[in-house]
């Protein structure tokens, strides 16, 4: 019976949204697809942020730059290399999972808040540079992409590139959900739990830390490449915005942080969300999307720690042992 | 086995330590009692890495492992519950343990990982809890779980801190037989801490007194419980008539 109540639980409706998913641009015009499409790319960037900031409980607001990094890294290698994003976006998952365990290391030194406000000056530092080395990376005028062609991850129309991050939302949960039961995410789930005892059940607390961080970075980097190839243009101040990273953090912590589907839940709601407030009241209120976040979180942090799909968790969990009970 | 030598550690103006030594054979259980505040604790932070001394050195099996980082001891064999229970509360029970075999000192792989974790929550008869996050567990289960987490990393010497404090007399005894059977059965050498004198006493090979961050007596349960200088140290001095 605990096989098949597992598969009618689990497997179905996964199978339903998968399906449903596929589908989705088939039916629906072109507007709706691209906030869907929007929503999987950012469902990604959370999920990458839940490895160092769910799972590893250091909670980053820098995670624009490592988006950035990645973002520049690959362009950078088309524009001027003809090197395809296919290939690119390792590099720029490198580059930017370089740049994270950097962060990890200051994650050794500061805790808490500390951290939160180290890594929005280190994401001020990279923008800072990538404005400096003008030569590289064209300065506060950016780097427009004139490739074309989908060997170069570059197509006429949203649905390629809705399935393109369909493919790369669902990648991202399998990831986290091999990584939740992983050797390395058990230890990292043990050192946000408790440090001490991490280290005595013989943990490397300083190594799992910037590990952690480099993973989260380079994932976060490639979601930067697929992010460039989609809008085409890349300059430092739309990129490394304080309001990217507060969003990545605010989706995941939302959704459920420290969860395979945190993300994906978190982006459904606040994404199209964010997009309807700004085009309502966009021009006249800056900022808007920002204050929003800032709201949500801190209701969701109070009142419903876990996120939604804690809530829901407990919720169904609660059902179920009671059917079960009788 | 373990031998530490004149060790002292100051936190400001405080001597939490004063030049203590001690020494521990193979296979052998050591009951280390005190007052409170008399340097229990401190003394296992110093020999577990998570202190390290002004003065002195720890060896284990002749290595000096004085000041090595905490997880490099458990890498060496040294293993330690914590006074107060540190569970990792939102891993399940099984993953607790299961962290300590990944990342102890065999480094096994997660499906070996698991067998050595289902076999010592077995050994502390907490098997029917393993998918229970660590969180809901009460405290005697808390305790049973740090216990079998600290095996999990397959140690030869385990430091066992204040293990049965806040159990009921009956739980007390079992758990106190469940110690005393590893070293009997499994060959490990045990260093405990306790407030339990019935504890300490009844299963204790040696027992070394700690008074004010220096050694006050040792030797087996009968001659320590008759040392008037321990007597004294626990009941005050004697009134004079």
């Amino acid at each position: 019976m605990g096989l098949e109540l597992k598969f009618t639980r689990k497997l179905i409706p996964a199978a339903i949204l998968l399906v449903i998913g596929a589908v989705f641009p088939l039916f629906a015009d072109e507007f709706l697809v691209s906030i869907l499409m929007q929503a999987y790319l950012w469902a990604f960037l959370a999920m990458s942020w839940d490895v160092i900031g769910g799972y590893g409980g250091q909670f980053s607001l820098g995670h624009a730059a490592f988006l950035a990094l990645g973002a520049y890294t690959s362009t950078i290698l088309l524009q001027s290399y003809n090197i395809s994003p296919w290939v690119g976006m390792w590099a720029a998952g490198v580059v930017a999972g370089a740049a994270g365990a950097l962060v990890g290391i200051a994650s050794l030194r500061l805790k808490g808040p500390f951290f939160a406000l180290g890594t929005i000056a280190f994401a001020e530092l990279v923008k800072l540079l990538l404005l400096y080395f003008k030569g590289i990376t064209g300065g506060p005028l950016g780097i427009l992409i004139t490739k074309s062609g989908p060997e170069n991850m570059l197509f006429e129309t949203q649905t390629p590139y809705y399935y393109l991050m369909f493919v790369l939302m669902l990648a991202g949960i399998l990831f986290l959900k091999w990584f939740e039961s992983s050797r390395f995410g058990i230890g990292l789930v043990a050192v946000r739990e408790d440090e001490e005892a991490a280290e005595g059940v013989g943990i490397n607390v300083y190594r799992a830390k910037v590990i952690g961080a480099a993973i989260s970075a380079f994932l976060t980097g490639i979601g930067g490449t697929i992010y460039a190839q989609w809008i085409h243009f890349i300059r430092p101040d739309i990129l490394v915005k304080l309001e990217y990273s507060t969003q990545i953090a605010a989706i995941d912590v939302v959704g459920g942080a420290g969860s395979p589907y945190g993300g994906l839940i978190g982006a459904l709601i606040l994404v199209p969300l964010s997009l309807y407030l700004n085009a309502l009241f966009g021009g006249m209120i800056a900022g808007l999307s920002l204050i929003l976040y800032g709201v949500v979180l801190l209701i969701v942090v109070v009142m419903i720690p876990g996120g939604i799909y804690g809530l829901l968790r407990r919720r169904l969990g609660r059902k179920f042992s009671d059917k079960r009970r009788g | 086995m373990l031998e530490v030598k004149d060790v002292v550690k100051r936190f400001g103006g405080l001597v939490a330590l004063n030049k203590v030594s001690l020494s521990v054979k193979e296979r052998e259980l050591l009951g280390l009692i005190g007052p409170n505040g008399s340097g229990k604790t401190t003394l296992f932070n110093v020999i577990t890495g998570y202190y390290k001394p002004e003065e002195g050195k720890v060896y284990y099996r002749g290595d000096d492992i004085t000041g090595l980082r905490p997880h490099l001891i458990v890498k060496k064999g040294i293993a330690r519950t914590f006074q107060i229970p540190k569970p990792f509360g939102r891993l399940t029970v099984l993953e607790n343990v299961m962290s300590a075999a990944m990342y102890g000192r065999k480094a096994a792989s997660r499906s070996e990982a698991r067998e050595i974790a289902m076999d010592w929550l077995e050994y502390v008869r907490l098997k029917d809890k393993a998918d229970v996050e660590a969180k809901a567990l009460n405290i005697v289960e808390r305790k049973l779980m740090e216990l079998a987490r600290a095996l999990s990393t397959g140690p030869d010497l385990l430091l066992l801190d204040e293990l049965v404090a806040g159990l009921n007399p009956s739980e007390m005894m079992e758990v106190v037989k469940l110690v005393r059977k590893l070293v009997d059965e499994r060959g490990l050498t045990i260093i405990m801490v306790e407030h339990v004198m019935k504890a300490v006493m009844s299963i204790s090979d040696r027992v070394f007194v700690l008074h004010r961050g220096a050694k006050l007596a040792e030797g087996s349960p009968q001659e320590v419980s008759r040392d008037p200088k321990v007597i004294e140290a626990y009941l005050g001095e004697p009134i004079q008539v």
